[in-house]
Protein backbone atom coordinates (compact mmCIF):
# COMPACT_ATOMS: atom_id res chain seq x y z
CA UNK A 1 0.00 0.00 0.00
CA UNK A 2 1.50 3.60 -0.60
CA UNK A 3 1.28 6.85 1.45
CA UNK A 4 -1.71 7.78 0.03
CA UNK A 5 -3.96 4.85 -0.59
CA UNK A 6 -2.65 4.06 3.44
CA UNK A 7 -3.38 8.01 4.39
CA UNK A 8 -6.01 8.41 3.20
CA UNK A 9 -8.23 4.96 3.70
CA UNK A 10 -7.32 4.97 7.24
CA UNK A 11 -7.68 8.68 7.93
CA UNK A 12 -3.85 8.74 8.97
CA UNK A 13 -3.76 12.39 9.00
CA UNK A 14 -3.77 15.05 11.62
CA UNK A 15 -4.21 18.90 10.65
CA UNK A 16 -3.43 22.44 12.63
CA UNK A 17 -2.60 20.00 15.62
CA UNK A 18 -1.42 22.60 18.82
CA UNK A 19 1.89 21.13 20.08
CA UNK A 20 3.59 22.59 22.80
CA UNK A 21 7.05 20.69 22.19
CA UNK A 22 9.06 18.46 19.46
CA UNK A 23 7.78 15.40 22.06
CA UNK A 24 4.55 16.21 21.32
CA UNK A 25 4.40 17.04 17.68
CA UNK A 26 6.30 13.53 17.13
CA UNK A 27 3.59 12.25 19.35
CA UNK A 28 0.61 13.28 17.26
CA UNK A 29 1.87 11.05 14.79
CA UNK A 30 3.05 7.70 16.91
CA UNK A 31 -0.94 8.23 18.10
CA UNK A 32 -2.23 8.25 14.58
CA UNK A 33 -0.42 4.87 14.10
CA UNK A 34 -1.31 3.44 17.58
CA UNK A 35 -4.71 4.22 17.03
CA UNK A 36 -4.74 2.54 13.51
CA UNK A 37 -2.98 -0.51 15.36
CA UNK A 38 0.13 -0.67 13.03
CA UNK A 39 2.83 0.58 15.97
CA UNK A 40 2.54 -0.16 19.86
CA UNK A 41 3.20 2.50 22.12
CA UNK A 42 6.86 1.83 22.32
CA UNK A 43 7.59 3.30 19.26
CA UNK A 44 6.95 7.02 20.58
CA UNK A 45 9.47 5.74 23.12
CA UNK A 46 11.65 4.11 19.92
CA UNK A 47 11.56 7.68 18.25
CA UNK A 48 12.60 9.53 21.24
CA UNK A 49 15.63 7.50 22.42
CA UNK A 50 16.57 8.18 18.99
CA UNK A 51 16.70 11.72 19.03
CA UNK A 52 18.45 11.54 22.60
CA UNK A 53 21.01 9.56 20.48
CA UNK A 54 21.95 10.82 17.49
CA UNK A 55 20.03 14.24 17.44
CA UNK A 56 17.24 15.35 14.99
CA UNK A 57 18.32 12.90 12.38
CA UNK A 58 14.73 12.92 10.61
CA UNK A 59 14.72 16.54 9.99
CA UNK A 60 14.25 16.58 5.94
CA UNK A 61 14.30 20.29 4.54
CA UNK A 62 13.17 23.37 6.84
CA UNK A 63 10.38 22.79 8.19
CA UNK A 64 9.88 19.51 7.37
CA UNK A 65 10.50 16.31 9.71
CA UNK A 66 9.62 12.29 8.61
CA UNK A 67 9.39 11.10 12.71
CA UNK A 68 10.89 7.33 12.18
CA UNK A 69 12.30 4.74 14.17
CA UNK A 70 13.90 0.91 14.36
CA UNK A 71 11.77 -1.59 13.48
CA UNK A 72 12.21 -3.39 16.81
CA UNK A 73 10.66 -0.43 18.30
CA UNK A 74 7.54 -1.38 18.51
CA UNK A 75 6.41 -1.74 14.20
CA UNK A 76 3.73 -4.47 13.38
CA UNK A 77 2.88 -3.15 10.05
CA UNK A 78 4.10 -0.70 7.39
CA UNK A 79 2.71 2.71 7.94
CA UNK A 80 2.28 6.51 7.92
CA UNK A 81 0.66 9.51 8.85
CA UNK A 82 0.80 13.17 8.11
CA UNK A 83 0.63 15.84 10.61
CA UNK A 84 0.79 19.45 10.69
CA UNK A 85 0.93 21.70 13.06
CA UNK A 86 -0.94 24.87 14.18
CA UNK A 87 2.23 26.34 15.36
CA UNK A 88 5.60 25.30 14.20
CA UNK A 89 7.92 23.69 16.91
CA UNK A 90 11.95 23.63 17.64
CA UNK A 91 13.53 19.74 17.18
CA UNK A 92 17.17 21.64 17.91
CA UNK A 93 18.05 21.74 14.55
CA UNK A 94 18.92 25.43 13.88
CA UNK A 95 19.33 25.31 9.75
CA UNK A 96 15.47 23.64 9.47
CA UNK A 97 13.99 24.82 12.50
CA UNK A 98 10.86 25.21 12.81
CA UNK A 99 8.45 22.64 11.94
CA UNK A 100 5.60 22.18 11.03
CA UNK A 101 4.84 19.06 8.50
CA UNK A 102 5.39 15.61 10.06
CA UNK A 103 5.23 12.58 8.09
CA UNK A 104 5.86 9.36 10.07
CA UNK A 105 6.53 6.32 8.85
CA UNK A 106 7.38 2.86 10.67
CA UNK A 107 8.85 -0.14 8.60
CA UNK A 108 8.63 -3.75 9.41
CA UNK A 109 12.09 -3.72 7.67
CA UNK A 110 14.47 -1.83 5.68
CA UNK A 111 13.84 -4.46 2.62
CA UNK A 112 10.05 -3.80 2.67
CA UNK A 113 9.58 -0.03 3.32
CA UNK A 114 8.07 0.74 0.75
CA UNK A 115 10.19 2.11 -2.10
CA UNK A 116 6.93 3.64 -3.67
CA UNK A 117 5.73 5.57 -0.28
CA UNK A 118 9.19 6.71 0.05
CA UNK A 119 8.91 8.38 -3.23
CA UNK A 120 5.50 9.76 -2.43
CA UNK A 121 6.73 11.45 0.45
CA UNK A 122 10.10 12.71 -1.01
CA UNK A 123 7.47 13.95 -4.28
CA UNK A 124 4.93 15.75 -1.61
CA UNK A 125 8.12 17.38 0.52
CA UNK A 126 9.47 18.38 -2.93
CA UNK A 127 6.67 20.39 -4.10
CA UNK A 128 6.00 23.85 -3.35
CA UNK A 129 2.19 24.23 -3.82
CA UNK A 130 1.51 21.13 -2.01
CA UNK A 131 3.56 21.99 0.92
CA UNK A 132 1.60 25.40 1.11
CA UNK A 133 -1.81 23.52 0.34
CA UNK A 134 -1.18 21.16 3.04
CA UNK A 135 -0.21 23.54 6.04
CA UNK A 136 -3.40 25.03 5.26
CA UNK A 137 -5.32 22.05 5.25
CA UNK A 138 -7.71 21.13 7.71
CA UNK A 139 -9.61 17.78 6.88
CA UNK A 140 -8.97 14.53 4.92
CA UNK A 141 -10.73 15.90 1.47
CA UNK A 142 -7.93 18.70 1.31
CA UNK A 143 -4.90 16.08 1.67
CA UNK A 144 -7.10 13.93 -1.14
CA UNK A 145 -6.89 17.13 -3.40
CA UNK A 146 -3.16 17.82 -2.77
CA UNK A 147 -2.62 14.06 -3.64
CA UNK A 148 -4.22 14.34 -6.66
CA UNK A 149 -3.04 17.42 -7.57
CA UNK A 150 0.27 15.90 -7.32
CA UNK A 151 -0.66 12.97 -9.36
CA UNK A 152 -1.85 15.01 -12.40
CA UNK A 153 1.96 16.27 -12.41
CA UNK B 1 31.69 5.86 -11.45
CA UNK B 2 31.48 7.38 -8.22
CA UNK B 3 30.32 5.10 -5.39
CA UNK B 4 28.29 6.72 -2.99
CA UNK B 5 27.00 5.64 0.14
CA UNK B 6 23.69 7.19 2.02
CA UNK B 7 23.69 6.65 5.47
CA UNK B 8 20.80 7.64 8.21
CA UNK B 9 20.19 6.38 11.95
CA UNK B 10 18.23 3.06 10.88
CA UNK B 11 18.44 2.83 7.23
CA UNK B 12 14.87 3.01 6.47
CA UNK B 13 13.93 6.76 5.82
CA UNK B 14 15.76 8.96 5.94
CA UNK B 15 18.99 7.41 3.88
CA UNK B 16 16.43 6.44 1.45
CA UNK B 17 15.33 9.60 0.43
CA UNK B 18 19.25 11.14 0.47
CA UNK B 19 19.88 8.21 -1.98
CA UNK B 20 16.86 9.03 -4.42
CA UNK B 21 17.63 12.36 -4.49
CA UNK B 22 21.39 12.58 -5.22
CA UNK B 23 20.93 9.88 -7.84
CA UNK B 24 18.22 11.89 -9.09
CA UNK B 25 20.75 14.74 -8.95
CA UNK B 26 24.00 12.98 -10.19
CA UNK B 27 22.05 11.87 -13.42
CA UNK B 28 20.74 15.43 -14.44
CA UNK B 29 24.81 16.18 -14.24
CA UNK B 30 25.52 12.96 -15.89
CA UNK B 31 27.36 11.26 -13.63
CA UNK B 32 27.41 7.80 -13.29
CA UNK B 33 27.46 6.77 -9.43
CA UNK B 34 26.28 3.64 -7.35
CA UNK B 35 24.04 4.75 -4.76
CA UNK B 36 23.72 2.37 -1.58
CA UNK B 37 21.79 2.95 1.83
CA UNK B 38 22.06 1.90 5.14
CA UNK B 39 22.00 2.66 9.19
CA UNK B 40 25.02 4.00 10.98
CA UNK B 41 25.33 0.55 12.63
CA UNK B 42 26.12 -1.02 8.82
CA UNK B 43 28.00 2.22 7.53
CA UNK B 44 31.46 0.49 8.75
CA UNK B 45 30.82 -2.96 6.50
CA UNK B 46 29.79 -0.87 3.65
CA UNK B 47 32.78 1.86 3.93
CA UNK B 48 35.39 -0.95 4.24
CA UNK B 49 34.01 -1.85 0.75
CA UNK B 50 35.46 1.63 -0.83
CA UNK B 51 33.11 4.14 -0.64
CA UNK B 52 34.14 7.67 -2.45
CA UNK B 53 31.67 9.54 -0.94
CA UNK B 54 29.24 8.86 2.32
CA UNK B 55 26.37 11.48 2.73
CA UNK B 56 24.57 11.59 5.76
CA UNK B 57 22.81 14.26 7.82
CA UNK B 58 24.65 17.21 9.14
CA UNK B 59 23.74 15.81 12.30
CA UNK B 60 25.45 12.11 12.05
CA UNK B 61 28.80 13.45 10.77
CA UNK B 62 30.34 12.85 13.85
CA UNK B 63 28.98 9.59 14.60
CA UNK B 64 30.81 8.18 11.34
CA UNK B 65 34.26 6.90 11.79
CA UNK B 66 35.44 6.51 7.80
CA UNK B 67 38.30 5.27 5.57
CA UNK B 68 40.60 8.36 4.77
CA UNK B 69 39.89 7.34 0.91
CA UNK B 70 36.39 8.45 1.67
CA UNK B 71 34.55 11.68 1.62
CA UNK B 72 32.09 12.14 4.50
CA UNK B 73 29.65 15.35 3.22
CA UNK B 74 26.82 16.19 5.76
CA UNK B 75 23.60 17.28 4.37
CA UNK B 76 21.45 20.29 5.70
CA UNK B 77 18.32 20.04 3.45
CA UNK B 78 17.91 16.84 2.07
CA UNK B 79 15.48 17.49 -0.54
CA UNK B 80 16.53 20.78 -2.39
CA UNK B 81 19.38 19.76 -5.05
CA UNK B 82 20.49 23.80 -5.34
CA UNK B 83 21.67 22.93 -1.60
CA UNK B 84 23.35 19.61 -1.38
CA UNK B 85 24.18 19.78 -5.48
CA UNK B 86 27.27 22.04 -5.01
CA UNK B 87 28.17 20.08 -1.88
CA UNK B 88 28.52 17.19 -3.66
CA UNK B 89 30.21 18.69 -7.10
CA UNK B 90 32.83 20.65 -4.66
CA UNK B 91 33.61 17.22 -3.72
CA UNK B 92 33.46 15.36 -7.40
CA UNK B 93 35.79 18.27 -8.59
CA UNK B 94 38.38 18.18 -6.02
CA UNK B 95 38.65 14.24 -6.24
CA UNK B 96 36.82 12.32 -8.96
CA UNK B 97 37.15 15.40 -11.97
CA UNK B 98 37.47 12.04 -14.35
CA UNK B 99 33.75 11.79 -13.69
CA UNK B 100 32.81 14.71 -15.29
CA UNK B 101 34.73 14.20 -18.42
CA UNK B 102 32.34 11.54 -19.78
Amino acid sequence: MNLQEHVLSRKAARFQVEAKDWKEAVKAGTDILVEAGTVTEQYYHEILDGVEELGPYFIMAPGMAMPHGRPDGGVLENSYAIVTLKEPVNFGDPDNDPVDILITLAAVDAKTQNEEAIIQVVTLLDDEKAMADLRKATCIEDLEKIFNELEEM
Amino acid sequence: MVKVLAVCGNGMGTSLVIKMKVKQFLDEQGISASMESCSLGEAGGYMNQGMDIVLCSKNLVGNLNPPAKSHVIGLVNLMNAKEFGPQIMEVINQFYPDELKK
